[in-house]
């Protein structure tokens, strides 16, 4: 403060003597020829404010994303935005996603071998197989040719050989409609072999308090069809190959969005969030199953899978979720620390507390480190089995989403501006998800097995803006 | 647990209170690239479609507020 | 004239204030129509601002109009930059760090500006710039030229 406080008067000073001698046009050059009073020269480039008016940005970027032994994606996005000089602005975001590998299918590990039946077509028509990985078979019984797959003792059974595409459009539209009122509308298209969505949303943004308060209230609308090649199962239906008792399926999805930003102080950026979401239609994996396991104490066969059902999940979820964020500024340094609590009426509950703190480096560059603490209960009709002695329940699932566990994510973000115009970014990060509380137990023979289907994955992405 | 909903409660309410009047010319932090909420959309993006296709969690921040406040 | 620096110095120092009363300021402005704007390099907007302000002074005589600008950027090479970028002919800028003059005029937004009559009286105020509104900004300059002093 003392510096401060003589710099301003030794500018004053300049400033009364420039008028003394007469001269009205004080121009800043005239102050900068004392160069003196500068303390630094060179200001990073993310200390600086970004462009809001007449602005036209591209980035272009790619994710790759693995899980050890299963699932893999590459993910290209192009994405623009306009700005017009009145601040009316226009986005356009276009995703392809390829995923290849494997992903468990619900079963449960077993002591024997086990046989997936995907397909079962009848004789004289021809079906490929993926016979490379080993995992695919192809074989006539009965005379239907049946494409199945394998899972050897022990192992968590997956399905292999599986490849989708997605393709992802996202637009949206925002412009005030008075001085301190803002609307914003978008939507979103997505297509997949055997999934489509088209999703709708608006929103209003009111800036009050000399628009140190923002107020925001939006709602979307997103409708989704699920269609795989073979049909939808019905609910518990054996996975026997057989074509699926219907052809397609739709879930809606309504959620309405409300939130607050408030600038706490000259540093510090406040925002709490509440969100409601309303799911109702088809919601089970037309492609998951839960084993139905002989569960009689006593017998050789306790334990073994008798059979393999589709799962069941409710048509009905409405969910909660309030999120926090701070945004804290110490000199030229960002923390960035939140939370967010999740409920529904599945029976899940989760906690996220995510931290980050942005270090400028050097002029150009940034890097943000990032931690991320998650945990989340079983949903009601989460298992790892179905016991063959009991009776069927009302919903089961065996989906490792809807399992209780603990995930934690490091991370790494960084920037660079090349130039004034072209920013480049990376981005790495590392996900530990394990199992939370009890671990599930299968009985007799496949009791020393572990069920928890969840598994770590490794996120990396590359991307450039170039702003005109 | 029906004391965590009045502990957020309260904690929001506690944030709130503590906020001091920033006066229009004094957004300069505020208006910095890092102390944007839409800092780099790009990542932003690709966290949410990560986390929800691993977890069963969704919701999240709003992008709306904060910066320079101009115009 | 070195005497009455030094005086003004002295009292400067004794009363702590950044910068002398702006009404004291802008007296030299006294019998010109003054457009005073308050900006800074972090305002999106203000970049837009200055290309209109300099075609303001092309078009209003300096006899009768002057635009005095207001910087509120707390680092000086910020706005250095800013006007570097913005290239064109100097306007001139006075550095209000603290905002003191920000205070004084009841700045309500970024950017703002004030129109200030030949009498030295705020006539009108402008919160932000926007380009489809430059008619009305001229034509408040236009109403205070044609006043008489």
């Amino acid at each position: 403060m003392q510096l401060k406080d003589n710099k301003g008067m030794m500018e004053a000073v300049v400033l009364l003597t420039a008028n003394l001698l007469n001269s009205t046009a004080v121009l800043a050059q005239d102050i900068n020829s004392a160069k003196i009073y500068d303390v630094e020269d060179d200001v990073n480039f993310y200390d600086e404010a970004a462009p809001s008016e007449d602005v036209l940005s591209v980035d272009v970027a790619v994710v790759n994303y693995e899980e050890k032994g299963r699932v893999k994606a590459v993910e290209p996005m192009v994405a623009v935005k306009y700005v017009n000089s009145e601040g009316t602005a226009f986005t356009a975001k276009y995703t392809y996603d390829t995923l290849t590998g494997a992903t468990p299918n619900g079963a449960a590990p077993s002591a024997r071998l086990q046989n997936f039946i995907v397909s079962s077509v009848p004789a004289g028509s021809t079906v490929t197989s993926t016979s490379a990985s080993g995992r695919t078979i192809t074989r006539t019984i009965n005379g239907n040719d049946i494409v199945a797959y394998e899972t050897q003792p022990g192992e968590l059974p997956l399905a292999y050989g599986f490849k989708d595409e997605r393709h992802s459009l996202d637009l949206g539209f925002s412009t005030d409609i008075l001085e301190n009122t803002r609307i914003a509308l978008g939507t979103t298209i997505s297509r997949e072999t055997d999934y489509s969505t088209n999703g709708v949303r608006a929103s209003v943004i009111q800036s009050l308090n000399n628009e140190l308060t923002t107020l925001s209230l939006g709602v979307s609308l997103e409708s989704n069809t699920s269609k795989p090649e073979n049909g939808i199962p019905a609910a518990f239906s054996r996975m026997d190959g057989s074509q699926g008792a219907f052809e397609s399926l739709d879930k809606d999805v309504t959620s309405v969005n409300v939130g607050l930003t408030q600038v706490m102080s000259r540093d510090w950026l406040l925002s709490v969030n509440y969100n409601y979401g309303n799911v109702s239609g088809y919601q089970s994996d037309p492609y998951r199953i839960v084993s139905l396991l002989h569960s009689w104490e006593g017998f050789e066969w306790t334990g073994y899978p008798m059979e393999y059902l589709f799962e069941n999940r409710p048509e009905e979820r409405v969910r909660h979720s309030v999120y926090l964020g701070n945004k804290i500024a110490f000199d030229s340094y960002v923390l960035d620390i939140s939370g967010r609590y999740y409920t529904d009426d599945w029976g899940i509950d989760s906690q996220t507390l995510e931290a980050s703190l942005h270090i400028p480096v050097w002029k150009s560059i940034y890097i943000e480190p990032l931690a991320r603490i998650y945990h989340q209960s079983a949903a009601d009709f989460f298992t790892y089995y179905l016991p063959a002695s009991e009776e069927l329940p009302e919903y089961a699932s065996a989906d490792s989403r809807l399992d209780s566990f603990d995930a934690v994510t490091l991370g790494l973000r960084t920037g660079m501006a090349v130039t004034d115009q072209l920013e480049a970014y990376m981005m790495a990060e590392y996900y530990h998800q394990q199992k939370s509380g009890e671990k599930g137990v299968l009985p007799g023979i496949s009791a020393s097995y572990d069920p928890y289907a969840g598994t770590d994955a490794a996120v990396a992405m590359i991307g450039l803006r170039y702003t005109f | 647990m029906p004391y965590l909903k009045w502990f957020i409660a309260t904690l929001i309410v506690a944030q709130l209170m503590a906020c001091t009047t920033v006066k229009p010319w004094e957004r300069d932090v505020l208006a910095r690239r890092s102390m944007s909420l839409e800092k780099n959309p790009m990542f932003l993006s690709m966290d949410d479609h990560v986390y929800f296709s691993k977890e069963a969690a969704a919701g999240g921040r709003t992008f709306d507020g904060g910066g320079c406040g101009c115009n | 004239m070195l005497l009455r620096t030094f005086f003004l110095t002295f009292v400067l120092i004794m009363t702590h204030t950044a910068v002398a009363d702006p009404s004291a300021e802008l007296a030299s402005y006294k019998g010109r129509v003054v457009y005073l704007d308050f900006w800074a390099s972090w305002c999106g907007p203000c970049k837009l601002s200055f290309p209109f302000m300099q075609s303001l002074v092309d078009e209003y005589p300096a006899s009768e109009f002057a635009v005095v600008t207001v910087n509120l950027d707390r680092r000086k090479a910020l706005a250095d930059k800013f006007l570097k970028d913005i290239g064109g002919r100097s306007l001139p800028v006075i550095m209000d760090p603290q905002g003191e003059w920000a205070e004084k005029f009841a700045v309500q937004d970024m950017p703002y500006s004030v129109l200030i009559d030949k009498r030295g009286n705020v006539r009108f105020e402008h919160a932000g710039f926007h380009e489809s509104e430059t008619s009305k900004y001229r034509a408040h300059i236009e109403q205070l030229l044609a006043e008489k002093e």
